[in-house]
């Protein structure tokens, strides 16, 4: 073939049938929530490669099998109401389809799982999957649901209507797999299907004043109303059933409302408490590590390296496991039984006005608890605008990190006073601000941002309730495996390098000097904290922290908490000579507190911790982007670095100027 | 010609068409909006908005200003 040949015609190496290498590929399409997923659990089990497809942040997923000695690869297609694409994630499924998907085989064949409870509006996208150029099989799931709601589906009408065949399948009970998996091993050597008489003819008496578009779009479903009507029996009318009866308690004003706050404290509570004992013990596992390698290897750049960077980097992943689990757990369980949808539905409105989706509104609670899962669970967020504006929000929600900062500062340098009444005090006053200043701040950036960088047409809120039902343990565990998984190969490798540049750059130059004692060391160690690039860096930053009341040992406090806003209480300690601090330990914390109420401004007797200087470290804290490993996620979850870079610009700049309003709001009302 | 947003909770009515020709507007018909089509008023959210709505046998909801764009017969 000549090179002008080349690029007359498009690159089809990748759309020619692997038929070769000897394994068929089978498309899995079909619309959200048609129990998809559990299909692909019943043939394929668990997913051989979960990624992303080339330049786009939408999910590859695809299983391996073997039927009668065929080797038959199942890719699971996103979700998808239509075959004509409005985003990213509908534009891979035909690309996909279509054989334009870069390092993707072409399939050999198309399965379109289609909910039997809902048929005409899932047989919009088998119209369009018939005219792909692929041999289709329709398959029907949900059919016991379907039955017990006195809907029955004449599966062989169904199938001459269609021009293809049709299975019925309920996959949890593995009822009518088997038949499927015959059909897939037969069907790549089928012809495409012809479209159907009646269907070309609708579409060909396409309302022509229409744009042509939404002409096809009403032509389709005057095909569907004619099929519906001859292959749907329905036994019972107007019978009001579980899942309508379920429908209207939950998204009831009142009951609705008290379920919903019931359930998100429920979920809440569990990412902050039933993960701690998990946590707890997983810190200890590292600890043990830590000790046993700390006795093992000779002291030196090695052992500091192993135990001070490796293990703790690896140690700063692992310990975000609990969370992430528990999060995933609850939200494939809403959204296996349809709760996830009727959230949003709820809680639309309130987030709409700041330019975010009822949507967000799980990925911003969670991140109370933490980012990281909360930036995660926004995977959930189908539209491209909502979920980036999310992620880019959620590092604002006051975390559980930075509760240790809070709580020590507010009960170090907060007067213990009464506010109004006499059980309400200031330090639990000023705890509450902090956690309302992230929520103000993040619903400030939201709007601004929705009404400027994110400008542009209006996103719609279009989307299905899908009927109660039970979720699918199967798919359940998958979803939890799958976010672990993820988390620990993306962003979790990088965390731990991210750890290790802190270590060297906290570590280098190094100060080689012996201690003798304790004490001695603990200032030596303060010391060489202080000769490091690290420390230099907070040097070198003074004139920038000044204005916030800060001496350079805080500048280079908060530096150093690049790794995680907790740290900033043990490089306190240790830059304030204490050696290492662990903040629960009572003893410990009472001696930073003690140690930092005696700091003073180098060469005078000024005391570096007042109130205003304590307010503006806090209000810092609250809005800086000081956690290594949030970036890390924010990269990994939207596919590019220029977010990550954006959410510290944005952060840091706010921290500075909210820790600098502070301050001198403080030092001027003579605080 | 009334709009869909105006449709009191608990009326069914027929859609007469959906103004606009962009995505929004043809995910609408996508999701079954067609003109014809029976529409029932299901419920709102709390604070008043999105619509929950029942047609062709399942639920679906929008928000107000999209509901805007769909006339229904009187």
């Amino acid at each position: 073939m000549s090179s002008a040949e080349a690029l007359a015609t498009p690159d089809h190496s990748t759309a020619t049938p692997d038929r070769a290498s000897g394994h068929l590929t089978v498309a899995l399409l079909g619309n959200p929530n048609t129990g998809k997923s559990t299909l692909f659990s019943a043939l394929a089990g668990i997913p051989t490669r979960i990624g992303n497809y080339p330049g786009v942040t939408v999910e590859e997923k695809v299983g391996r099998f073997t039927h009668r000695g065929q080797s038959i690869e199942l890719i699971d297609l996103p979700g998808t109401y239509s075959l004509v694409a409005k985003s990213p994630d509908e534009q891979v499924v035909v690309d996909v389809l279509e054989g334009q998907m870069k390092g993707v085989t072409r399939p050999d064949c198309v399965v379109v799982v289609a909910d039997a409870t809902n048929l005409a509006r899932n047989l919009y996208l088998v119209s369009q999957a018939l005219a792909v150029g692929l041999p289709v099989i329709v398959v029907l799931t949900l059919g016991d649901v379907a039955e017990a709601r006195g809907i029955a589906v004449d599966t062989a009408a169904l199938s001459a209507e269609l021009g293809c065949p049709v299975v019925s399948v309920v996959a949890p009970q593995r009822l009518g797999v088997g038949r499927l998996t015959d059909m897939l091993v037969e069907a790549a050597d089928w012809q495409p299907p012809t479209l159907p008489e009646r269907l070309a003819s609708c579409l060909a008496t396409a309302d022509p004043a229409r744009p042509a578009a939404a002409a096809e779009a009403i032509a389709r479903y005057a095909w569907i109303d004619g099929v519906v009507d001859r292959v749907v029996v329905r036994q019972t009318d107007h019978r009001r059933s579980v899942s309508d009866r379920i429908d209207s308690l939950l998204t009831h004003r009142l009951w609705g409302t008290l379920v919903f706050i019931t359930t998100m404290l429920m979920i809440f509570s569990s990412i902050f408490w039933l993960a701690a004992p998990l946590m707890d013990l997983i810190s200890a596992g590292i600890d043990a590590v830590a000790t046993g390698a700390d006795a093992l290897l000779p002291e030196g750049t090695l052992k500091s390296l192993v135990v001070d960077g490796v293990i703790a980097g690896v140690g700063g992943v692992v310990i975000f496991l609990p969370q992430i689990a528990i999060l995933f757990l609850f939200v494939a369980i809403l959204e296996g039984c349809g709760y996830l949808s009727r959230a949003a539905f709820l809680m639309d409105r309130l987030l709409v006005g700041v330019g975010l989706s009822g949507k967000s509104f799980i990925p911003l609670l969670s991140s109370f608890a933490c980012a990281i899962p909360g930036i995660m669970a926004a995977r959930t967020i189908e539209n491209r605008r909502d979920r980036l504006l999310t992620i880019l929000v959620a590092p604002l929600m006051s975390c559980s990190a930075r509760l240790p900062v809070y709580l020590l500062l507010c009960g170090a340098f907060v007067p213990n006073v009464a506010v109004g009444v006499s059980w309400l005090r200031l330090p639990a006053v000023v705890l509450a601000a902090m956690y309302a200043i992230g929520v103000v701040v993040a619903a400030v950036v939201a709007f601004v941002l929705s009404r400027t960088v994110f400008r542009g047409p209006p996103q719609p809120f279009v989307m299905e309730l899908p009927g109660w039902r039970w979720p699918q343990p199967a798919v359940v565990l998958e979803r939890v495996r799958e976010a672990a998984v993820s988390f620990l190969k993306n962003a979790g490798t990088l965390i731990v390098a991210v750890s290790i540049v802190i270590w060297a750059l906290g570590s280098y130059p190094r100060l080689e000097q012996p201690a003798d004692n304790a004490a001695a060391a603990a200032v030596l160690k303060g010391e060489a904290l202080r000769q490091s690039f690290l420390g230099r860096a907070g040097h070198f930053i003074e004139p920038v922290v000044k204005p916030l009341g800060w001496d350079w040992r805080l500048g280079c406090a908060a530096v150093a908490s690049f790794p995680a806003r907790e740290v900033v209480l043990g490089t306190l300690g240790v830059i304030y000579n204490l050696g290492d601090v662990d903040p629960g330990e009572e003893e410990g914390a009472s001696l930073l507190i003690r140690q930092l109420r005696a700091a003073t401004w180098d060469g005078s007797d000024r005391k570096v911790f007042t109130l205003p200087v304590a307010l503006s470290i806090m209000v810092f804290f609250a809005l800086c982007a000081q956690c290594a490993s949030t970036l890390v996620v924010i990269g990994k979850e939207t596919g590019s670095w220029v977010w990550p870079v954006v959410t510290f610009s944005y952060m840091t700049a706010l921290a500075w100027v909210g820790a600098f309003v502070t301050y001198q709001a403080g030092t001027a009302l003579g605080w | 010609m009334r709009s869909l947003a105006k449709m009191p909770v608990g009326l069914t009515a027929q859609v007469a068409d959906v103004a606009g020709d962009d995505t929004t507007s043809l995910r609408l018909l996508e999701m079954g909006l067609t003109p014809g089509v029976a529409v029932t008023v299901v419920g709102t959210a709390p604070l008043g908005d999105p619509l929950e709505l029942e047609l062709r046998g399942y639920r679906l909801s929008i928000r107000r200003s999209e509901a805007d764009r769909v006339a229904i017969h009187p």
